[in-house]
């Protein structure tokens, strides 16, 4: 009985620090997410980040030959005034979905999925780091060559092929991210990525004349909202992507 | 601690494990069972890879789908089918890996030799992955597994394509790391695991059959294993009365360790049960079954 009372209690100190470690351990604590960018970054480094140099660097050559083509050999045509503007919606679009991705074709090629998988960072997570650097890579590169498509042609202007660019690309970012997410396999989600590039062919080459009416009588400021809430949305789907891409297993089959 | 609590699986509409009920403290655990029984699947979860259709996983009390990095961050995993990229050697490969592990380069450079000397690979460390032989890629898988100096170390069959002299060698390796970390193999290789594991699981029908140490799963055979020696013309009527467990020549006559539950004849030789034939025994094809 008196066993109880003789219990000796540590000091308060103790049971407080003691307390605050318990507390600590249990919370599910996550760095925010510059942090986490910034440590995933000091990491990994480049070296690994950018892993698949050689398709990159054939990727970005094959865009910027397209480019040059388009600006040194492009006929203007008077009649419709603005023939450029569905090829330069094209161009950067295609590049960044080609380059976001090849590390999913890489692992699914070479079966290193599993293993990318259950690191601690693991493949989505350095996927949607490298849309994050790709995204501003294809912004910075397409707005060069928009610069320079405006000074060679007079009916491209600079500011509204810019907003009409900038636009496409940052809709197709989104879009490639939900379809990441939403479509689990892999041919699903290169025949969404296709279609979707296919079907701005498809107004390109066929009934280019009312494709580019439309995109041009569309107000700049209404460009420019666009512009804002697809960024947004985009930060926020990749933020999603990196710090909570574990709710589910990470390989998801679709039940049929 | 690692709790499988209440986990089932399904892939579509076909159940693969139901109900499984597990608990992991620091030792070796070998997951035994045949092809197709699901072991890979259990271990899929366990690896954050496949969400469980019911039930969870929990690490010290929480789901170890929430802890994400910081789950991943502790276990080490062999896949069964390990994948590599062909134009990086051994090194190159760890040190990638060791990047998305979260261990800083330092660390890395002073852990992948000391990883590639215990597989026995120093020799290999320049050479291109594509040109490696299929033993020699598991062993880079072992190693691999043990980069992050994991507290859950989980491999699946990793002494798949290993010639005798390297399962020793990985043997004597899983025994030293199992003093203070949780291991879980698989296999369908039963001397793999009779000599290292401190418990056996054996899935059977979707369920946990047994999660025991090996003395007491063999008890339940105690007085049912016999060795008998007899002429070749006997031993396919033999067969077709008992569960025949291994059958080998000798000198001429055949030497047949067997199982019987009744009618004991005194001239056969009771031996001391084994995993194996645990394994036979609850395995067995269900036309034999009925003669036992
Ligand atoms: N992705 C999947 N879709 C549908 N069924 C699956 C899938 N993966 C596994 N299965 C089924 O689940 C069952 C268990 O498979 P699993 O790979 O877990 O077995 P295992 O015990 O690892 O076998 P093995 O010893 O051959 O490796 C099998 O019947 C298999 O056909
Ligand atoms: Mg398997």
């Amino acid at each position: 009985m008196n066993d109880e009372k003789q219990f000796s209690y540590p000091d308060k100190k103790i049971i407080e620090r003691e307390i605050t470690a318990i507390v600590k351990k249990g919370k599910i604590e996550r760095e925010s997410f510059p942090r986490l960018l910034l440590s995933m970054y000091r990491q990994i480094g480049v070296r690994f980040l950018i892993r698949d140099r050689k398709e990159i660097s054939i990727a970005v050559t094959m865009a910027v030959i397209l480019m040059f083509a388009v600006l040194t050999s492009g006929q203007e045509r008077y009649e419709s005034s603005s023939s450029f503007y569905g090829i330069i919606m094209l161009v950067s679009p295609i590049l960044y979905g080609v380059l976001s991705l090849l590390p999913f074709l890489h692992s699914k090629i070479n079966g290193t999925f599993e293993v990318e998988m259950t690191c601690k960072y693991n493949l989505y997570q350095l996927a949607a780091f490298r849309m994050l650097i790709f995204s501003v890579f294809c912004f910075l590169l397409n707005t060069v060559w928009v610069l320079a498509m405006a000074m060679k042609f007079s009916t491209v202007h600079f500011v509204q092929a810019f907003m009409i660019s900038t636009t496409s690309l940052l809709i197709f970012s989104l879009l490639f991210l939900y379809v990441f997410t939403v479509l689990k396999k892999m041919i699903t989600k290169v025949a969404a990525v296709m279609s979707w590039i296919g079907l701005n062919a498809l107004f390109v080459f066929i009934d280019s004349v009312v494709y580019q009416q439309l995109l041009v009588s569309v107000p700049w400021y209404l460009y420019g909202i666009v512009i804002c809430l697809s960024a947004y949305l985009f930060l926020k789907k990749i933020k999603e992507f990196i710090i909570q891409n574990q709710r589910e297993g990470a390989i998801s089959y679709v039940n049929s | 601690m690692l709790t499988v609590n209440s986990v089932s699986k399904d892939f579509g509409n076909f159940p693969v494990l139901q109900d499984i009920q597990l608990e992991f403290s620091n030792g070796v655990y070998g997951l035994l069972a045949p092809n197709g029984a699901g072991k890979t699947t259990l271990i899929k979860m366990l690896t954050t890879l496949l969400f469980p259709t019911k039930g969870e996983i929990l690490y010290e009390g929480q789901t170890i789908f929430s802890m994400g990095e910081r789950y991943r961050d502790l276990i080490g995993y062999l896949p069964q089918n390990f994948g590599y990229y062909k134009n990086y050697n051994p090194n190159q490969y760890l040190q990638y890996l060791a990047a998305l592990k979260g261990i800083s380069k330092q660390a890395a450079n002073e852990k992948i030799p000391q990883l590639l000397k215990l597989v026995a690979l120093e020799d290999a460390i320049k050479k291109k992955m594509g040109k490696f032989s299929g033993g020699m890629i598991q062993r880079v898988g072992i190693a691999q597994a043990m980069l992050n100096d994991p507290k859950i170390l989980i491999l699946d069959e990793p002494t798949a394509g290993l010639d005798p002299k390297e399962r020793v060698r990985f043997r004597n390796l899983l025994s030293d790391l199992a003093r203070d970390r949780i291991v879980i193999l698989s296999t369908h290789i039963v001397s793999d695991v009779e000599s290292i594991a401190n418990e056996i699981i054996m899935i059977k029908d979707k369920r946990v059959l047994y999660k025991d140490s090996i003395q007491s799963i063999c008890q339940q055979l105690d007085g049912k294993v016999y060795e008998i020696e007899m002429d070749f013309d006997q031993v396919k009527a033999f067969r077709k009365n008992f569960l025949s467990l291994s059958e080998r020549q000798d000198n001429g006559r055949m030497n047949i360790r067997f199982i019987a539950e009744e009618n004991i004849r005194p001239e056969w030789k009771r031996v001391k049960p084994t995993l194996e034939d645990v394994f036979l025994y609850q395995y067995q094809d269900k036309e034999v079954e009925q003669k036992v």
